[in-house]
């Protein structure tokens, strides 16, 4: 506890540095929200009705909650595990006595506290102001949903770990972070929700662990599963951390014995 | 039995080699051609608690790719390693607490905070306790000169200050074993020096084994007691610094200015092991054997054939002799 501590003020103190890159954080997801939320008031028009038994104001809800959800469970271990491993720099991250999945781990989730506070919240909490944030949440549901976040964030860092990964191998990994996002953005419901989706597409969704990071989370918030229902996506996240826990486990095993260190 | 045995250790890289031209940019991405290098073959040393050995070699010689071995980063194609009982790469997190390193130009600091941030973090990685660790930064900071800019972001730091910086980071968990891989390159003779003798100092303090790498002589000089020389992955030599002297020194330079020339000495060798390697613009230069030929000879014997009024004796230094030892290498 005391190292997430010290990395978590660390990485405050490091970032303030840039003040200047968390303005810019701030106005880039206020912007996407806003950008997010016009797209779902033209497409739901004028009239007020109701598209699959969803109206606007879900929509608006859905909205901020899936920027504010993709904010925190965001990673960035793809890119780190990419660039540490092809200039070396990950020689660095061997010589602690500290597991290297933890170390990034901590690393990542400190991050990410520092862009949820200074550029997800304010950004957030201006477009609540803006449109106007009316959901139906009880607070059962609220903490059912911290929990399910909080695997939600494992289980974006496992997978990107996982398939940052590779770059051992490849020596060169950045198509399959542009394939990465893709999946990401389509699959977890950042952009659209699951409601929408059709059967064919729903039905891959299933087997893909992305709906759990985003667009689960936020449909238990919203009070929409029953309680059979939420229990199953708690049981198939468990089931997802697990999966790629022992994948990353098996990948890292092999890969150890391959990294290079280029560079001297 | 040995702190650190280096058993039959190989170590083979695959590098993957980039078709040219347009129309293998698809080949390339999907079935890439591969090279196999031998960065390190089949060698095998061993250290012993509180020594300082050096590494010398050409660059690719293989004494990084050692060293990311003996340290843990890096496995071995073939081979064994043990470093105080343990393997230090199937044991990585257990063998980083006994170790401190510093690779050169890789960075362990954090750039956009000062160093004593950065000392602050490694405390709590390492687990070193309070009381030690103040006493190890108050000790680092005033051996090493740093007092001057323990606040600074590393950033603005210069290159001797960070290297300086970098060593006290690797060595505030007070590690058994210290791995430098060109710890003084590009840094000025000040800030070399430092380097240097708070190595010299840690090691008689503590009786902390060291290894090092380096280009520049005079470290391996003053800080080692044992070279090793590889060259193309392959141990040359392994053995005291004074033997290696001893068994390489086989000539010394000598330049004399003189101011008139009574008859050319070039023509007539006084002696059979002196040799003139250039006489032009009143400037003679000699070598010779200092087994054979000693000073006072060669002075005696260089003033019967010219009006001397100076001379220098260039000490042969270990950056000749590593080189004759390549060139006859590579015949």
């Amino acid at each position: 506890m005391g190292l997430f501590k010290k990395i978590l003020s660390v990485s405050f103190k490091e970032k303030s540095v840039f003040r200047f890159d968390y303005i810019v954080n701030t106005l880039y997801s206020f912007f996407s929200i806003v950008l997010k939320v016009s797209l779902w008031k033209g497409l739901y028009g004028t009239g007020g009705g109701a598209i699959n038994g969803i109206v606007l104001n879900d929509m608006i809800v859905y909205s901020i909650l899936s920027s504010f959800t993709q904010g925190i469970t965001n990673t960035s271990v793809m890119n780190d595990l990419n660039s540490s491993v092809l200039d070396g720099s990950i020689s660095s991250n061997l010589l602690l006595p500290i597991g290297l999945k933890k170390y990034m781990f901590i690393s990542s989730v400190t991050k990410n506290i520092f862009l949820t506070v200074y550029g997800i919240v304010p950004s957030v909490l201006a477009a609540m102001l803006f449109f106007g944030f009316h959901p139906d949440i009880r607070f059962s549901n609220f903490i059912l949903y911290l929990f399910s976040v909080i695997m939600g964030i494992l289980i974006n860092f496992l997978y990107n770990f996982l398939f940052g990964s590779s770059v051992i191998w490849l020596r060169n990994s950045f198509f399959l972070k542009n394939i990465n996002s893709v999946l990401l953005n389509l699959f977890s419901g950042a952009l659209v929700p699951l409601w929408f989706f059709p059967q064919g597409l729903k039905a891959i969704s299933d087997f893909l662990p992305f709906r759990y990071i985003v667009f689960e989370p936020i449909a238990i918030l919203l009070n929409t599963k029953s309680h059979e229902e939420t229990l199953f996506v708690l049981a198939m996240q468990l089931f997802w951390i697990t999966a790629l826990f022992c994948a990353v486990t098996l990948v890292w095993h092999r890969g150890r014995t391959k990294i290079m260190i280029q560079g001297g | 039995m040995p702190l650190i045995q280096v058993d039959h250790v190989s170590k083979n890289y695959k590098v993957i080699v980039q078709r040219p031209g347009a129309k293998n940019v698809l080949k390339n991405i999907f079935c890439p051609e591969t090279k196999t290098v031998q960065a390190v073959k089949n060698i095998s040393f061993s250290i012993e608690e509180g020594e300082l050995v050096g590494f010398i070699g050409e660059n690719g010689a293989g004494k990084s790719t050692t060293l990311k071995m003996v340290s843990g980063i890096l496995f071995p194609t073939s081979g064994e390693i043990t470093v105080s009982g343990i393997c230090p790469y199937l044991k990585r997190e257990k063998n980083a607490r006994n170790i401190g390193a510093v690779f050169g130009q890789r960075s362990r600091l954090n750039w956009d905070l000062s160093m004593i941030d950065s000392f602050e973090l490694n405390k709590e990685i390492y687990r070193i306790d309070s009381g030690q660790f103040q006493k190890n930064v108050d000790m680092f900071v005033e051996m090493l000169h740093m007092q001057n800019f323990c606040h600074t972001p590393v950033r603005q730091l210069s290159l001797g200050q960070r290297m300086k910086a970098e060593v006290a980071l690797a060595l505030l968990h007070d590690p058994s074993i210290l791995y430098l891989d060109e710890p003084t390159i590009g840094l000025d003779v000040l800030a070399k020096q430092q380097i240097r003798e708070f190595i010299r100092e840690r090691n008689r303090q503590s009786g902390m084994t060291t290894i090092l790498t380096s280009h520049d002589m005079k470290d391996l000089d003053s800080v080692c007691k044992r070279i090793i020389i590889l060259s193309k992955g392959s141990i040359l030599f392994d053995g005291a610094i004074e033997h290696f002297k001893q068994k390489y020194t086989t000539t010394s330079v000598a330049e004399f200015t003189y101011a008139e020339k009574n008859t050319d000495m070039a023509a007539e060798l006084p002696h059979r092991h002196l040799k003139v390697i250039e006489d032009k613009d009143h400037r003679l230069t000699v070598s010779y054997p200092p087994s054979e030929i000693t000073t006072a000879q060669l002075v005696g014997m260089v003033s019967e054939y010219y009006r001397i009024n100076d001379f220098v004796i260039k000490a042969p230094d270990i950056e000749d002799m590593v080189r004759g030892i390549y060139e006859r290498e590579m015949k």
